[in-house]
């Protein structure tokens, strides 16, 4: 009996003990670590999709200052200069962190009525899909990132498709905007939470996707002529489209990303600058742009490299090409290895590796990363000057990396349109106005960008009016003494691309347009291959989505493209 | 029925019964032999067993009738009836092996059973240099991959069991601790990227403590642990839950101490004829490239510290020179470390009653500064037969880990990769530069200083003395276990198994350095625990004389959580002080961006049914099932039913030709087919929301937060896994049983894996769990053993073990090209369809299809890299081979074990770097001449670029395609040597001493990898991937191994 009633306790522990595990089995499913997706909220979502926007920009930006000799670019032939990998984390960011967040919080906002959040959604979602086209040509959109019914091999949409679809997305934002929202964002990262200013962008972007777009639409230019007559674009400095970086070094690192790889507290300057950009603006004109030393902060400075005595002043393995010949390939005049006073950057396609030259670079300036400004003392051609490293451990010299993206800028519409009047048929007077309109806007805009920061430049180096104004005549002289209206378009897209600092998007689609600047710098290798006129897909998309194919090699033209232009 | 099987049992038994015969059986030393089988030999229906005495009374036809006395742990006599009265029965050559324990303390003959299992006893564990259980295991089992980290004491250890059966999960066996499982896993807080030499868990027990460890390769074996026990389980049976009850031994205190030196093994021979410098230029370079030889009288160059930034820090150095020649740095920077073991083991019982206790302490001071590891651990284990049937055995265990080191993260070139690492600017230190002696910290402010004028590499003793990875356990685990005995053959045991650590993670690093240089203070606390309940009868049974039968039923729950809290704080205030409130922000994200708050709890529920038929003693039969239900799914596909079926034939006892042969002394062929579920990672099927706190502050100081929908697709019809095993082996032991052979086939394969499939970011997800592809595994284990001497004085054995694996996926859905395991995305090990797991992925050299794929050189004359990524090679090893060998004469014995390893690719950035940068003797070419490298221009002609020899090893390796680290990984060890003498019993017969024993050994003493640079001694058994299932075959600059030499004194009381 004992041994009955013991089998009996043990089945019936058993059993009791199985009937309540199972129970607890279904309540260990969700993760506890995480909300449900039931928790989201609509503010949450679009301050995602704006602060992923702006990481999104920086990345396809940076890609395109290096291509268009901005910011230095590295690999001897182009076929190398990226590899597919390199455009994994744009990709990335574009569809997961931009338009699927955007796609998530849609019928959120939607049910709540906040058109404002949609049309903010809608406006960022446009930039991206052409930005996408921009640099890779046709892409996955019309099932991408759509998070309610997934698509695990998103179909490939042509590029001109996706700018409809984009220019369509910009209609819809103006219809959003136009209705009484519930409520403003809780963070309105650009525009501080001003609607006009929105709309403002929505029909800039229009006016922007024409002028891509003109070399393949034949009524490009009553488009323009229709968004420019009904008014209301991006033409002044307080409508600019900027994202704007904090101060804030840790815990979030909240500063420009320029900022952060230049001011470091150890191993000085990571990145270098172009040289071509310097040379274009410190030698070609025969005088010094007065945006110069808000865009650069030099670390040394020494005419050409040399002391007056011949001597190197930097040590030879930090700059091995220093007292080199030009390449023969070279156009004469065009600069080599070191553009003079300091300003040391890199030629264009340099693939060496990275001597101990760290001290020697030049950073980015105040200027959009939000460094410090230049005040370094021309040297006399005596003896070499070296100013206080930008090395310092709290990471703090000037603005303290309260930089901008400067997405779109009043002086990119003035060059354009002057582009639309030299290019559409339209006057050359016209387009002079405008070109005067636009450098003075990029001068002012800069000039004023320290104010901003409450940073005061060293008074000394701060160009005076009269100086503005110099640089502004020798530009209208160029212009004017160009005999052609493609030579009067040289003089306004070299402007434009002195202007776009920081923006790379811009000068590489100009470049492909139009091919110029003319004078561009070759690459340092004689064969480097023909100019990369759309980027690879990169590795996430190849291997992963069974619609993908990679191209044949980086001579694709996007759409828009007609191949018109040179680009080398 | 039972009553029926036993009459008719009784009835037939009584009908032949003729003659009386009453005897006794003694062991070899005249102790009786308990339970020995007698048998009538050609009637094998009519036995008996012996008494407690050893006696047995069995009737027989006449006295002239054979009987045959076996028992396990002896040779099988055969005697005539007649001369039975004392019998005495020689110990066979498989002794403790013939009994396994199997599940929740089962012991089974080995022979009954379909598998193969591999058992490590006490002595192949004992007194050994490395503190390690799972190391010491290296090469001592057939199909058991055991691979260090690195030789960073306290380091992490990579186990896999019949190669990788999975593309995304894990892959590590479950460790069964005296019947219960306990806890293996490497909770490391970081990424490779941010090193992570984080220690494994089963380093919390002392080899000494071990009593036995038996593997349990294939399905067949450990389906009864259920789905946990798929990747094979290592079976630990410590001394406190090895008593057995009933023990009447007399105590015994056993004293042991070990100590070992630590060295580094793996030491480059550096160039003493050049130094620090590029191509023509003398200077600070990373780089050995100088082409100037050194001078005697050395050059004078300024002193590195001789610059602007340091003259006030440095004032003795203002206009200093230093002699530019070689200096011994990497090998002075080293240290030898000091092992030692010391332990005590207290054994004894009385009637009913037996217990073991010991205590054992750790010291291992790594070769590395600043490296070591201290283990105590504490065990009590009995076993008391109470009255009523009642028998309770229990064991616990108290272990404290502290495991200290420099951090080691990865590096691909110089510095780390993410984290901080000692090794990331080490081993490729210019021989000019005289680190060892020259200042490594900023006096002002503690600050790192080197020779590099923009101080973007940190001195490696900086490093050593403000950077440290910390890991401290407190861990208590155990079991109770209560049995019932109903009867003979029938039992009840009910279970209960603990294992809960806390394990402390620190990782700190002061201001100052190249990295971090703001510093960081990173505390994580883990919690784990995890509950075993077990429920089992047994029931056994003779059916007839013929058949036998034992019966298992039995449940199980298994809940395991883990939890951990973390903060991160940096930018350091005060130098030197590690406490959150001197850093400026705190966060919860550590350095990889991982949540370091988290928690994941997981239920498993099992009910299993196992039956064993036996017929005579030769033929065996087992069938069982098993199923299991898992949190980790939804309730629709949380089941799986698995069943097994094994069967063991013995040859030697059914055939009648064998059973009396020379030759063949035992056969035993065995074959099973089983299944097995696996689970995967729990929260898969269900979306989530990802929240971003304190995202972004903007300039007026607004602190923005964000949620995000997750970037895991859920997937809600996921299920489990299905494993199915085919297992063939031969066991046998031949000529005189000098030869022992133990032969295993397998194939296992694993379809439908749950595996993580990458998604193109353009479908809204980046990756998704699903039952996709296939993974197989097959291959041959070997074990072989041959006797050479065996007499009274002089013995020696030759042991080898043979290890083949090869493996291949795939079934790979259309859209599934590749799979990412381990590394980086663009340089890694992968999975393609139709290839081994494992395939090195990375960048290739440009080659032109039109000229016979030479590799294509730019105008600059260098190599041109190929836009799109190829493999590399294959990380998978073609075969290990281990040989041990074992001499004892009279009282002293000698042992060694030799492992070689062929083939298998490896992705190697150590030597790539020492190569690439100039430093060892290997690049002490010419480096004034000019070089061409092979090769056509992009038109296709033949390259005559000139290039500097600089160029050649640095841009044309180092900053090229990948393909030039990848070397074939073939190597050859010398992994233990020892020679022990036992002083022989009389010597000790007026002492207090039981026994006593000295030996000496040493650990991993030499290797040779050959296709690697002569001068780099590069070791290939490495993992910087730390412990996953991938960790071979991929180098990134981690810690070099270690060579272990020392004494041991054992002293019984």
């Amino acid at each position: 009996m004992y041994k009955n009633k013991l089998i009996l306790v043990a089945v019936a522990a058993s059993l009791l003990t199985l009937s309540s595990c199972k129970k607890r089995l279904d309540d260990m499913l969700a993760n506890p670590n995480v909300p449900t997706l039931d928790k989201a909220d609509t503010d949450l979502y679009l301050n995602a999709a704006q602060l992923s926007f702006a990481s999104f920009f920086n990345s396809l930006s940076d890609r395109g200052m290096e291509m268009s000799r901005l910011w230095n670019m590295g690999g001897s032939i182009y076929l190398n200069a990226f590899r597919p990998e390199t455009f994994n984390g744009v990709w990335g960011n574009a569809y997961r962190n931009v338009v699927t967040q955007i796609n998530a919080m849609e019928p959120l906002a939607r049910a709540q009525n906040r058109f404002f959040h949609l049309g903010i959604g809608q406006v960022m979602k446009a930039y991206t899909g052409m930005a996408l086209v921009d640099f890779f040509g046709d892409v996955p959109w019309s099932e991408a990132g759509n998070p309610a019914n997934s698509v695990i091999n998103p179909k490939i949409d042509k590029g001109q498709d996706v700018y409809a679809n984009c220019l369509g997305l910009l209609d819809s934002a103006l219809v959003n905007f136009a209705k009484n929202a519930a409520s403003s964002p809780s963070s309105d990262l650009y525009y501080g939470g001003n609607k006009t200013r929105w709309i403002t962008l929505a029909k800039t972007l229009k006016l922007k996707a024409y002028m891509t777009t003109r070399l393949v639409d034949a009524s490009a230019g009553s488009k323009i002529a229709a968004v420019v007559a009904a008014g209301d674009i991006i033409d002044t400095e307080a409508e600019d489209f900027v994202f704007r970086f904090g101060t804030q070094l840790e815990n979030p690192n909240s500063r420009h990303p320029k900022y952060n790889s230049c001011y470091r507290a150890s191993g000085g300057v990571g990145t270098y600058i172009a040289n071509y950009i310097a040379w274009e603006m410190v030698t070609e004109k025969g005088m010094i742009d007065p945006r110069t030393r808000y865009y650069f902060r030099r670390q040394i400075t020494a005419r050409n490299g040399q002391t007056s005595s011949g001597q190197f002043i930097i040590p030879l393995p930090a700059l091995s090409c220093q007292g080199q010949l030009s390449p023969g390939h070279y156009p004469i005049g065009m600069v080599y290895c070191m553009t003079g006073d300091g300003y040391f950057g890199r030629d264009h396609g340099d693939p060496s590796g990275i001597p101990p030259d760290g001290q020697h670079r030049t950073a980015w300036g105040i200027y959009p990363a939000g460094g410090d400004f230049d005040a370094l003392a021309i040297n006399t051609g005596s003896a070499s000057s070296v100013q206080a490293s930008i090395v310092t451990l709290n990471g703090t010299p000037g603005a303290r990396g309260a930089g901008i993206h400067p997405i779109w800028l009043s002086s990119y519409t003035n060059f354009l349109l002057a582009e639309a009047q030299l290019a559409l048929g339209g006057s050359a007077a016209t387009a002079r106005t405008l070109l005067d309109a636009g450098v003075r806007q990029s001068i002012t805009k800069v000039l004023n960008f320290p104010a901003t920061m409450t940073v005061t430049p060293n008074p000394n180096f701060v160009p005076s009016t009269a100086a503005i104004n110099q640089y502004v005549n020798v530009v209208l002289g160029a212009y004017d003494a160009a005999s052609t209206n493609t030579a009067k378009l040289n003089v306004v897209m070299k402007e434009y691309h002195i202007a776009s600092f920081g923006n790379g998007i811009e000068p590489y689609n100009n470049y492909r347009r139009t091919g110029l600047p003319l004078n561009m710098q070759p690459m340092l290798n004689p064969l480097p291959g023909p100019f990369i006129r759309s980027v690879w897909y990169p590795t996430d998309h190849v291997t992963l989505n069974l619609n993908a194919r990679q191209k044949a090699d980086n001579t694709v033209k996007v759409f828009w493209d007609n191949g018109s232009a040179t680009c080398f | 029925m039972l009553l029926l099987v036993s009459l008719v049992t009784f009835c037939f038994s009584t009908l032949v019964a003729q003659q009386s015969v009453t005897g006794k059986v003694l062991d070899d030393k005249g102790a009786p032999v308990v339970g020995a089988s007698v048998v009538q030999k050609n009637n094998r229906k009519n036995g008996t067993s012996t008494d407690a005495s050893g006696s047995f009374t069995l009737s027989v036809p006449s006295s002239g009738t054979v009987l045959v006395i076996s028992s396990v742990g002896f040779a099988a006599s055969e005697v005539a009836a007649s001369d039975a009265s004392k019998v005495t029965l020689a110990a066979s050559a498989e002794t403790i092996s013939e009994v396994v324990v199997t599940s929740l303390g089962i012991k089974r003959e080995k022979k009954a059973l379909g598998y193969a299992v591999a058992t490590v006893d006490k002595k192949q564990l004992e007194l050994r240099p490395d503190g390690d259980p799972m190391r010491l295991l290296q090469g001592k089992a057939p199909g058991v991959n055991i691979l260090n980290t690195s030789g960073i004491s306290g380091s992490g250890t990579n186990i896999t069991i019949r190669g990788v059966s999975t593309i995304s999960g894990n892959s590590q066996p479950l460790f069964v601790v005296d019947g219960v499982p306990f806890d293996g896993s490497t909770n490391a807080q970081a990424g490779f990227l941010y090193g992570n030499q984080t220690g494994s868990r089963f380093f919390d027990i002392d080899p000494n403590n071990i009593e036995s460890v038996s593997v349990l390769k294939g399905l067949s074996a450990t389906t009864q642990y259920g789905s946990l026990g798929r990747n094979g389980v290592v079976l630990i049976t410590t001394k406190n839950g090895a008593v057995s009850r009933g023990q009447r031994k007399k105590t015994e205190i056993t004293v042991s101490q070990s100590v070992f030196s630590n060295d580094v093994a793996n030491l480059p021979v550096y160039t003493e004829k050049y130094g620090n410098g590029f191509n023509n230029a003398v200077g600070n370079f990373f780089s050995n490239w100088a082409s100037i030889a050194f001078t005697d009288p050395p050059m004078r160059l300024p002193h590195p510290y001789d610059r602007a930034a340091l003259r006030g820090a440095f004032p003795e150095l203002v206009g200093a020179k230093y002699d530019y020649k070689f200096y011994p740095s990497v090998k002075n920077f080293f240290r030898t470390g000091v092992v030692s073991n010391t332990g005590i083991n207290i054994n004894g019982g009385g009637p009913g009653l037996a217990m073991n206790a010991n205590f054992s302490t750790l010291t291992d001071k790594g070769f590395t500064p600043e490296n070591d590891v201290v283990r105590h651990t504490f065990g009590v284990g009995g076993n008391a037969k109470l009255t009523n049937n009642f028998t309770l055995t229990s064991s616990l265990n108290f272990t404290t880990t502290k495991f200290n080191t420099p951090p080691t993260a990865s590096s691909t070139g110089s510095g780390s990769d993410n984290g901080v690492s000692v090794f990331g600017d080490l081993i490729y230190t210019p021989t000019s530069v005289d680190m060892v002696n020259w200042p490594y910290q900023n006096p002002a402010d503690g600050s790192s200083v080197y020779y590099r004028s923009g101080n973007d590499i940190t001195h490696p003793r900086w490093t050593i003395a403000n950077s440290r990875v910390k890991q401290n356990t407190n861990r208590a685990f155990g079991n109770v276990q209560l049995r019932y005995d109903f009867s003979k053959s029938l039992n009840f045991v009910y279970k209960i198994g603990f294992d809960n650590y806390g394990e402390e993670h620190i990782h700190q690093h002061n201001k100052g350095a190249a990295e971090f240089p703001l510093g960081f203070y990173r505390t994580t606390y883990v919690n784990r625990a995890i509950w075993d309940h077990s429920m089992l009868a047994s029931y056994n049974t003779q059916i007839t004389d013929d058949v036998t039968l034992n019966v298992e039923a039995g449940a199980n729950a298994y809940i395991n959580n883990y939890k951990q809290f973390g903060q991160y704080s940096s930018q350091q205030l005060v130098f030197n002080l590690f406490d959150h409130s001197n850093f400026i922000t705190q966060n919860k994200t550590g350095d990889s961006g991982d949540d370091l708050d988290y928690r994941v709890e997981q239920m498993l529920l099992g009910a299993f049914g196992f039956a064993s038929i036996g017929y005579k003693d030769y033929l065996y039969v087992n069938v069982g099932a098993r199923s299991d239900w898992s949190s980790k799914f939804e309730s629709a596909n949380r089941n799986k039913v698995y069943p097994n079926v094994t069967a063991s034939f013995i040859p030697t006892a059914a055939v009648d030709a064998l059973r009396s042969s020379k030759v063949v002394n035992y056969l035993k062929m065995r074959l099973g087919y089983s299944t097995s579920a696996s689970f995967g990672d729990a929260y898969q099927t269900r979306a989530i929301l990802g929240i971003q706190a304190n995202r972004f502050v903007t300039a007026g100081g607004t602190v923005v937060n964000s949620n995000t929908l997750g970037g895991r697709r859920p997937n809600p019809t996921l299920r489990p896994e299905l494993s199915k095993e085919t297992e063939f082996g031969i066991e046998g032991r031949l000529f005189n049983n000098r030869v022992n052979l133990d032969l295993t086939l397998y194939r296992r394969v694993n379809p439908d894996q749950i595996l993580d499939k990458d998604l193109d970011p353009a479908s809204g997800y980046t990756v998704q769990s699903i039952n996709a592809a296939t993974v197989e595994n097959k291959g041959i284990e070997l074990g072989l053993g041959y006797t050479i001497i065996r007499n009274k004085k002089f013995n020696w054995d030759i042991n080898t073990n043979f290890t083949l694996n090869r493996n291949k996926a795939y079934d790979f859905p259309a859209e599934i090209q590749q799979i990412g395991l381990a590394g980086y995305s663009d340089l890694g090990l992968f999975a393609f369809p139709n290839k081994p797991l494992g395939m090195i992925y990375g960048s290739k050299v440009l080659r032109d299809p039109n000229k016979g794929n030479q590799p294509v050189v730019g105008p600059d004359g260098n190599y041109l890299v190929d836009p799109t990524l190829g493999i590399l090679g294959d990380s998978n090893p073609d075969f290990q081979l281990t040989g041990i060998t074992s001499f004892s004469y009279k009282s002293f014995s000698f042992r060694m074990q030799w492992d070689y390893s062929r083939g298998g690719d490896m992705f190697a950035m150590t030597p790539l770097i020492l190569l690439s940068r100039g430093v060892t003797k290997d690049t002490e070419i010419d480096r004034q001449q000019m070089w061409v490298i092979p090769g056509v221009n992009q038109a296709g002609e033949p390259n005559t670029v000139q290039i500097a020899v600089a160029d050649v090893f640095f841009t044309n390796r180092l900053v090229s395609a990948d393909e030039f680290g990848v070397w074939d990984a073939t190597v050859i060890r010398l992994r233990e040597a020892s020679l022990s003498y036992a002083i022989p019993a009389n010597f000790l017969k007026d002492s207090p001493f039981g026994s006593a024993s000295l030996t000496l050994s040493g650990q991993n003493l030499w290797y040779k990898a050959p296709s690697f640079p002569k001068y780099n001694n590069f070791d290939p058994e490495t993992a910087t991937l730390g412990v996953s299932s991938y960790a071979r075959g991929f180098e990134l600059m981690t810690a070099p191994s270690s060579r272990r030499f020392g004494a041991s004194l054992r002293l019984t009381f």
